[in-house]
C-alpha cells in the first residue's frame, strides 16, 4: 500500500507564503472605516477563508474546530483568535458586526441571532473549485479586503490552471472514494473535482452518483479502482464508521490498486490550500506530468 | 416422520435463501459468473466481492438467524410462555450494551476477542437478572417487565455510551445497536461469533428432553428425572453465549426468536424438543431473506435488518399479546 | 416390607416451619391417605419426599435407600408424582404426554424402547385414556386431563406414586373410577399415597389414613381410627355424621350442632 499520510510540509508552505504574500503588504491603516472589525465565524470553512482573506485584527473569534490541528489546514493562526462554539449566547457576549456561518450548520443559532440583529452571512459548503472563487469573492467583499482578494485570486487560478491534468482519455486510471459508514462522492462535490483535476476518474460520478452517497463496498471492489482514496480517520476513538476500511475485501482491493490514499484537512474545506490537495493526489497517483515533459499532451 | 419432512422443508428453504443472499448485492455479477468466483475464478474483482463479502455475511446471517429461532425456541420452552424471546427479555440489548463498551473503549481493537466476550458477558448477566426478577414459573407480565425493564436500562446505557464516545460517528451508531445489520461483515466477524454460536447450539439442543419434561412444570419434570440445575446452566449459558456472538457482530435484531418457535409450534404437535431443529433452521432461513430483501428493496440505503425484521415481527407481538389475554381472561 | 418412610422431617420454607419432625411408614402395596386442613403441609411432605423442596432435618428413605443416595434417574425409576395443579404447558397430545413418564428412562435423542411402549400402552389403557390418545391435551375436559395426567405418572412404572389430590375438582363419577384404578395398581404391588379431603372417599378406598394438622402427625392408623369425631372436631373443627349405606360406612361432615357452652 502507498500511504501518503504525511502532508504537513506542503501545508505549512502555504502557510508560510499566506503570511508573507498578506500580512506585510496591507496594513489595518489601508481599510475602509465601515469594514467590519469584530468577525466571528462559526465554521471551519468560513473560519480558514476569513483567516486568509481578513485582517487579524478584523477577526474576534473562530470555532474551536479550527484550533484542532487534526482538522484544520490553518490551526496555528486561528489560535491567535479566541474560540468560539458556535453557541448563541457566547457569540452574542462576543458583539460581532459581522456573523460568518455554514448553510448547513446550525440552523438555530443563525436564526436567533438574525433576530437579535445580527448581520449572518451563511455560506454553502463548496461543491467545486468554481465555489472556492466564488466563495473568496464573495468573502473579500464581506471584509472589505478587495485588493488582498484580488491577489489571492490570482494565485490561487495560477495555481490551479497549473495543477489541473487536462489530458482525460479512455485510459484515465479509476479513483474511489471512500469515507466512513461507506459514503463517498459523486458528482456535484468538491471531492469529485479534486479527483477529475488530479487526472483521475471517480467510480461515483462513473456510477452516476450525486453528492454525497452511500456506495456499498461491493461496487467499489468490482469496479476494481487503481487508486483508493480513504477519509482521513480520527483514530483516537473506535467507532463502526470506520469498520469497512478494515473489511478485508478493502484491503485486498488496496493492495491490488496503484496508490492508496488518505484525505487530509485541505480535502475539508473548500478554499486555496485545496489545490494542494489536487497535488499530492497526482503524486500519489502517478498522474503527476513530469516537469520536463510537462509539454507532451495533445 | 412428519417431523423429518417438515425439517427437510426447511432445510430446503434454508439453502434457497443462502443461495439468493450469495446472488444478491449492488453488484451486478452474472449468476454464472458468481458461483465461479465463489471457488476462485477469473474475474479477480468478483472473486473477491463473492469469497470476502457476499459469503461471510450469508454464512454469518445463518448463523445468526439459527441462533435467534433457536434460542427463542428454547426460552419459550425453558419459561413456559410464547412471549420469551432474546429481544423482549433484554438480552440482546444487554449483550449490545458489553459489546459496545468494548469497541468504542478501544478494547475491541487491540483484542479482537473481547468483543464477543463483553457481549456475552453482558448477555449472562440478563439471563441471571431475568431469573432473579421473574423466577422459574414466571408469568407472563413479570416476564415481559423484567424484561422491558433490562432492555431499557440495557438501550440507555448504550446510548450513554456511544454519547460519551469523543468520536463524532459514534452517537449515530446506536441504530445498528438497536436494530442490528449484516452490512460489510467478514470473515473476522464471522470466526470470532461462530465458535460461541456453535458452542452455544450444543448446550442449547442438550437441554431439549428437559424442554419437554418442563411442559408438565418443574417439580413433575424434576421427578422424571430430569436435573433441572443441569438443565438451568445449560439453558443460561448456551443461550448468553450464542445470543451474546450473535449480537457482537450483528447487533441487536429482534423478534425472530419470537415469531419463528410460534409460528412452527403446531407443526411439530407442540412438542418442545422437536420446536429446536425446526427453529433454527427456520431462523436462518428469515434472517437470510430478510438481508436479501434489505438489498433488494433499497441497496443504497442500508436499510438495518432488525427495521425489517421488526415490521414482521411487531404486529405478530401485538396479536400474540392479543391472544395471550384471551387465554389468560 | 417398607416402601417408603420418613423420620423426623423437618421443612422450612422461608422462615416459616412448614413440617415439625414427621415420623411415616407406607408399606409396599397399601394405599395411604394424607388428611389435613389446608396448609397442614401435606403437599410439602409429598414434595419432601421427591426431592423437591429441601429437609431442614430427618431424612426421607425409598425402599431403605435414603433418598439423598439416590440419582435424580434412580428416584424416578422408584417414585413418580402428579401434582395438585394440572396445568400444561404446550398443547401436547395425549399419548405425547403420557410420553413424558419415560423420558428420562433412556438415553437422550434415542426413541422410545419396545418397553417404554408397552408401559406407555398400558398407562394409557388404566387410565381409561387410549381413545383421546390423538386429542391436544388442551382440548380435554378437567376429569379426561386429570386422567391422562395420572396415565402419565403410571407409565413412568415407579414402585411408589405419590398424587396430591388428585380428585378434586372431578365429578363423583370420575372420582370414583379413579378411585378404583388407584386400588388396582396397589392390587398389582404399587404403593399409593395420595392427600385427599373427601373424608367418605377416603375411609371407603384407603387402606390406612394420616391426619396431619400444623405440620405434625395429629393421627395415623386404619380410617376407622383416624376419622373419630374427636380428631375431626381437634383438627378440622367441624363434625361428622356416619351413615349406613349398603356398601358399608359413609362419613359426613357437618356444623358442629351443640351450641357453644356459655361462659357465666
Amino acid at each position: 500500500m502507498d500511504l501518503v499520510k504525511n502532508n504537513a510540509g506542503g501545508k505549512a508552505a502555504w502557510v508560510t507564503a499566506l503570511v508573507l504574500a498578506c500580512l506585510p503588504a496591507d496594513t489595518a491603516a489601508a481599510r475602509p472605516e465601515n469594514a467590519p472589525r469584530r468577525v466571528v465565524s462559526m465554521n471551519l470553512c468560513t473560519d480558514q477563508l476569513a483567516l486568509i482573506l481578513a485582517d487579524p485584527d478584523q477577526i474576534r473569534s473562530v470555532s474551536y474546530v479550527a484550533h484542532d490541528a487534526a482538522a484544520s489546514v490553518l490551526w496555528q493562526r486561528a489560535r491567535r483568535h479566541a474560540p468560539n462554539h458556535g453557541l448563541a449566547e457566547e457569540v452574542f457576549l462576543m458583539q460581532p458586526d459581522l456573523i460568518l456561518a455554514g448553510a448547513f450548520t446550525r440552523r438555530a443559532t443563525n436564526d436567533i441571532l438574525r433576530r437579535l440583529g445580527f448581520r449572518v452571512e451563511t455560506f454553502y459548503p463548496a461543491q467545486s473549485f468554481d465555489d472556492i472563487r466564488r466563495h473568496i469573492a464573495r468573502l473579500g467583499e464581506l471584509l472589505h479586503q478587495p485588493a488582498r482578494s484580488r491577489r489571492v485570486l490570482a494565485r490561487f487560478d495560477d495555481e490551479l490552471r497549473r495543477a489541473t491534468v487536462s489530458n482525460r482519455h479512455a485510459s484515465t486510471p479509476k479513483a474511489a472514494l471512500y469515507y466512513a459508514n461507506n459514503y463517498t462522492s459523486g458528482s456535484g462535490t468538491l471531492a469529485a473535482d479534486i479527483v477529475a483535476r488530479a487526472g483521475l476518474r471517480n467510480i461515483g460520478t462513473a456510477l452516476g452518483l450525486d453528492g454525497m452517497v452511500k456506495l456499498p463496498l461491493e461496487l467499489l471492489v468490482i469496479e476494481a479502482p487503481d487508486v483508493i482514496i480513504a477519509e482521513q480517520r480520527d483514530s483516537s476513538a473506535a467507532a463502526l464508521a470506520y469498520e469497512a476500511f478494515s473489511h478485508p475485501a478493502l484491503t485486498i482491493a488496496a493492495e491490488k490498486a496503484r496508490a492508496f490514499v488518505r484525505t487530509d484537512n485541505s480535502w475539508a474545506c473548500g478554499a486555496p490550500f485545496t489545490v494542494g490537495a489536487i497535488e499530492r493526489l497526482k503524486a500519489a497517483a502517478g498522474t503527476a506530468m513530469p516537469k520536463a515533459q510537462g509539454g507532451t499532451s495533445q | 416422520m412428519n417431523n423429518t419432512l417438515l425439517n427437510t422443508a426447511l432445510a430446503i428453504v434454508l439453502i434457497t435463501a443462502f443461495v439468493a443472499s450469495l446472488v444478491t448485492g449492488p453488484a451486478a455479477i452474472p449468476l454464472s459468473q458468481s458461483f465461479e468466483a465463489l471457488f476462485g475464478g477469473a474475474n479477480e474483482a468478483a472473486v473477491l466481492v463473492m469469497q470476502e463479502i457476499r459469503l461471510p455475511r450469508a454464512i454469518l446471517g445463518l448463523l445468526i438467524g439459527a441462533t435467534l429461532g433457536l434460542t427463542g425456541a428454547v426460552l419459550q420452552g425453558y419459561l413456559r410462555n410464547p412471549l420469551a424471546d432474546p429481544g423482549i427479555l433484554g438480552i440482546s440489548s444487554a449483550a449490545a450494551l458489553g459489546a459496545v463498551i468494548a469497541i468504542y473503549s478501544g478494547l475491541a481493537a487491540m483484542l479482537p476477542i473481547t468483543l464477543p466476550v463483553a457481549a456475552m458477558a453482558g448477555a449472562l448477566l440478563a439471563v441471571f437478572l431475568i431469573h432473579r426478577l421473574a423466577g422459574r414459573h414466571a408469568g407472563t407480565i413479570t416476564l415481559i417487565l423484567a424484561g422491558l425493564a433490562i432492555s431499557t436500562l440495557g438501550g440507555a446505557l448504550t446510548t450513554l455510551a456511544l454519547n460519551l464516545s469523543p468520536n463524532p460517528y459514534a452517537a449515530l451508531e446506536i441504530v445498528f445497536w438497536m436494530l442490528g445489520s449484516l452490512t460489510d461483515r467478514s470473515w473476522l466477524h464471522v470466526t470470532l461469533a461462530a465458535p460461541f454460536m456453535i458452542a452455544g447450539w450444543f448446550m442449547l439442543f442438550a437441554a431439549a428432553r428437559a424442554l419437554d419434561a418442563l411442559t408438565l412444570g418443574s417439580d413433575v419434570a424434576a421427578t422424571i428425572g430430569i436435573d433441572l440445575a443441569r438443565t438451568r446452566t445449560l439453558i443460561v449459558i448456551g443461550a448468553a453465549i450464542s445470543v451474546g456472538a450473535a449480537t457482537a457482530v450483528a447487533g441487536a435484531i429482534g423478534f425472530v426468536g419470537l415469531v419463528v418457535p410460534h409460528v412452527l409450534r403446531p407443526l411439530v404437535g407442540h412438542q418442545p424438543s422437536r420446536l429446536l431443529p425446526a427453529s433454527a433452521l427456520a431462523g436462518g432461513a428469515l434472517i437470510l431473506a430478510a438481508d436479501v430483501a434489505v438489498r433488494v428493496i433499497a441497496p443504497a440505503r442500508d436499510i438495518k435488518l432488525g427495521v425489517r425484521t421488526a415490521l414482521i415481527g411487531a404486529p405478530f407481538f401485538v396479536w400474540l399479546v392479543f391472544k395471550t389475554r384471551r387465554e389468560l381472561v | 416390607m417398607i416402601a417408603l418412610a420418613t423420620e423426623n422431617l423437618c421443612v422450612t420454607l422461608g422462615r416459616r416451619q412448614i413440617l415439625h419432625g414427621i415420623n411415616l411408614r407406607v408399606f409396599g402395596g397399601e394405599i395411604v391417605g394424607i388428611l389435613g386442613p389446608n396448609g397442614a403441609g401435606k403437599s410439602t411432605w409429598l414434595k419432601a419426599v421427591l426431592g423437591l423442596v429441601p429437609l431442614s432435618g430427618g431424612s426421607v428413605t425409598l425402599s431403605g435407600t435414603s433418598l439423598s443416595d439416590l440419582s435424580a434417574e434412580a428416584r424416578a425409576r422408584m417414585v413418580s408424582y402428579v401434582p395438585q395443579d394440572r396445568e400444561v404447558a404446550w398443547s401436547l397430545t395425549v399419548e405425547a404426554i403420557v410420553s413424558l413418564g419415560r423420558l428420562a428412562l433412556r438415553p437422550a435423542f434415542a426413541g422410545p424402547s419396545t418397553a417404554d411402549s408397552a408401559a406407555i400402552e398400558q398407562a394409557m389403557a388404566d387410565a381409561d385414556v387410549l381413545r383421546l390418545r390423538g386429542r391436544p391435551i388442551t382440548e380435554l375436559s378437567g376429569g379426561e386431563r386429570a386422567r391422562v395426567l395420572i396415565a402419565r405418572a403410571l407409565a413412568q412404572d415407579a414402585v411408589v406414586l405419590l398424587a396430591d389430590e388428585p380428585a378434586s375438582g372431578l365429578d363423583p363419577a370420575h372420582q370414583l373410577a379413579l378411585l378404583a384404578l388407584l386400588r388396582k395398581k396397589a392390587a398389582a404391588g404399587s404403593t399409593v399415597v395420595l392427600t385427599i379431603h373427601e373424608l367418605h372417599l377416603a375411609a371407603r378406598w384407603c387402606d390406612r389414613l394420616i391426619l396431619l394438622h400444623d405440620g405434625r402427625v395429629a393421627a395415623a392408623g386404619l380410617p376407622g381410627d383416624v376419622l373419630t369425631r374427636d380428631n375431626m372436631l381437634n383438627v378440622y373443627g367441624c363434625d361428622i355424621y356416619t351413615a349406613n349405606s349398603p356398601q358399608g360406612p359413609v362419613i359426613i361432615p357437618l356444623p358442629i350442632s351443640r351450641p357453644e357452652p356459655v361462659k357465666p
